[in-house]
């Protein structure tokens, strides 16, 4: 009986589809529209997290040696710094390989440079960090104090204005998804709200049938909520499609770029997180659904 | 389906429905219905009757579960409704049948699917539906019919569809409010036919009208109403004492 029960209830809220299917295809749509957007700002959030954190854990403290430093002193404190815990690696850079490297980069100037004194550059370290220490601020200051205190040290470069600057833009994506998020659910509730009354206003006549032929309350509610559900699920399947043919688009153009500036390739959306949101677009179909229906019972 | 309609008792020494003091108010000083007390026995057949504004139909939607007294006590089947959940009225009401004057048809649904709604409601599988909705359809003289769509019927074809909706969950009580109002006379008299049959076989049936001649061709049980009031009572094939009030 209650299998009968609830196959009745499904037949039902496939049928609101059936008996309006345009009607229902704009909503699909329409709500569908909202979800790419969003689901399109948390692929974008993710990929600009993603790429921060590589460029975090790149991140290098230069040690600038004083003049007087020789390459001895070079080589040695390298060695030091390369027993460091935290260190991922060390580089050092004598005069002559910042001037060649200086020459290098002025391309068809580089004469000019190769006739710059040695002087005028010092002996420097560059330091890779692991990224435990690299995304610990306060530990890397600590390192960089430390290495100010070497006698033949005469400056130390950290980068942390360069971080904080990509933890803001990394904050403000975090954002800009809750806010969409947000903004797309209330959007999506009230999508599923008004073509769920307007399907209880067009069946007002069978509902009154139901309720005279001895259905109760939840007999009459349960279709038009599985019908609100339904619909959002569609309309979030239907944007994650989108958002893949996109993807594959965009990787194209944006795949052979990211490598460029420091980045992988493109990721996307785990299951987990499209599991997420198809359960988010359900929850969204049903509380829209829910509030279409707030008056249906009223009526005995 | 047959199990149940054998299982039906015909007990005449309780009522299936009693009226006791029942009021029901829509304005306070002009009451839709006062003070009426009456009962109706299983396998009666009684007609409402009364003018327009008598209060018939508010009587047919106390009797139906949809509204309920605003003082007064009416109990159906030995349950006193007024302190019911809407849950157990919802159940209450599938052993009841409805026929309306304006059929109450879903005009984009088969004939199947309409008549279907009772069984569908109280959780039948489709292919018991099926079997049930071809028989009532065939008591109606429709069968064969399931599949055509109502909204292209006649007026009295509707009745019969509306009918067939009415007897196919086997109720132990019918209320057809003026079901024969907008009928030609062939389509009325078929309409008391079937539900004449229908209360020899052990359902009450309580027929709302305004028409005498209709009354004094096929004699039953009146209670008479006018103006809210209850203004007589007759047993079968006996003018009330105050008429039937047309």
């Amino acid at each position: 009986m209650r299998i009968n029960k609830v196959a009745h209830i499904i037949r039902r809220a496939f049928g609101g589809f059936r008996r309006r299917p345009w009607f229902h295809l704009l909503s699909v749509v329409t709500l569908g529209a909202a979800f790419l957007s969003f689901a399109a700002t948390l692929t974008a959030a993710v990929n600009m997290d993603t790429l921060l954190s590589r460029w975090v854990d790149a991140a290098e403290l230069t040690v600038y040696l004083r003049s007087d430093a020789g390459d001895g002193d070079l080589i040695k404190l390298a060695a030091a710094v390369r027993e460091i815990d935290g260190v991922e690696g060390v580089e050092a850079v004598t005069p002559e390989d910042a001037r060649d490297r200086f020459s290098r980069d002025l391309g068809s100037y580089g004469e000019m440079g190769a006739s710059l004194p040695l002087t005028a550059f010092p002996g420097s370290l560059d330091i890779r960090l692991k990224p435990a220490l690299s995304r610990n601020t306060q530990a890397r200051t600590d390192l960089a104090v430390r290495l100010e205190n070497v006698a033949i040290v005469e400056e130390v470069q950290v980068y942390d204005e360069w971080f904080e600057r990509l933890s803001a833009v990394s904050l403000i994506g975090r954002l800009a998804v809750w806010g969409l998020g947000l903004l797309t659910m209330i959007v999506a509730v009230l999508v599923v709200a008004a073509t769920i009354r307007a399907g209880v206003n067009s069946r007002r006549k069978e509902i009154e049938v139901l309720r005279f032929v001895g259905a109760t309350d939840r007999y009459v509610r349960l279709p038009f909520l599985l019908e609100g559900a339904l619909e959002a699920v569609a309309a979030m399947c239907l944007a994650l499609a989108a958002l893949h043919f996109m993807m594959n688009r965009i990787d194209l153009v944006v795949g052979q770029i990211l490598p460029l500036i420091g980045g992988g390739s493109m990721v996307r959306l785990g299951s987990m997180v499209l599991l997420g949101l198809i359960l988010g677009g359900l929850a969204a179909g049903f509380a829209g659904a829910r509030l279409s229906l707030r008056r249906l019972d009223e009526a005995r | 389906m047959q199990s149940r309609r054998t299982r039906k008792v015909v007990n005449s020494t309780k009522p299936l429905i009693s009226l006791n003091r029942v009021s029901r108010f829509y304005k306070p000083d002009k009451p839709a219905l006062f003070d009426i007390s009456f009962d109706i026995f299983p396998g009666e057949f009684v007609y409402i009757a009364g003018p327009s504004g008598a209060g018939k139909t508010t009587l047919m939607r106390l009797m139906h579960l949809a509204e309920m007294p605003d003082t007064g006590a009416l109990t159906f089947a030995g349950h006193d409704v007024s302190n019911l959940r809407r849950s157990a009225v919802s159940v209450l009401r599938r052993s009841m049948g409805v026929v309306f004057q304006d059929f109450k048809l879903i005009d984009d649904l088969s004939i199947f699917a309409n008549v279907g709604l009772p069984l569908e409601v109280a959780g039948l599988s489709v292919s018991a539906m099926r079997s049930r909705v071809e028989e009532v359809l065939e008591q109606v003289g429709m069968p064969g019919r399931g599949a055509d769509l109502t909204a292209f019927l006649s007026g009295g074809e509707q009745q019969r569809v509306a009918i067939a909706r009415a007897l196919v969950g086997s109720p132990s009580l019918i209320l057809a409010d003026e079901p024969t109002g907008s009928l030609d006379a062939y389509s009325a008299n078929f309409v008391l036919d079937v539900l004449e049959q229908v209360s020899a076989s052990g359902t009450t049936v309580v027929f709302a009208t305004h028409d005498r001649m209709l009354m004094a061709a096929r004699p039953h049980r009146v209670i008479a109403f006018e103006g809210g009031r209850l203004v007589g009572m007759s047993s079968k094939g006996t003018e009330t004492a105050a008429g039937t009030g047309t």
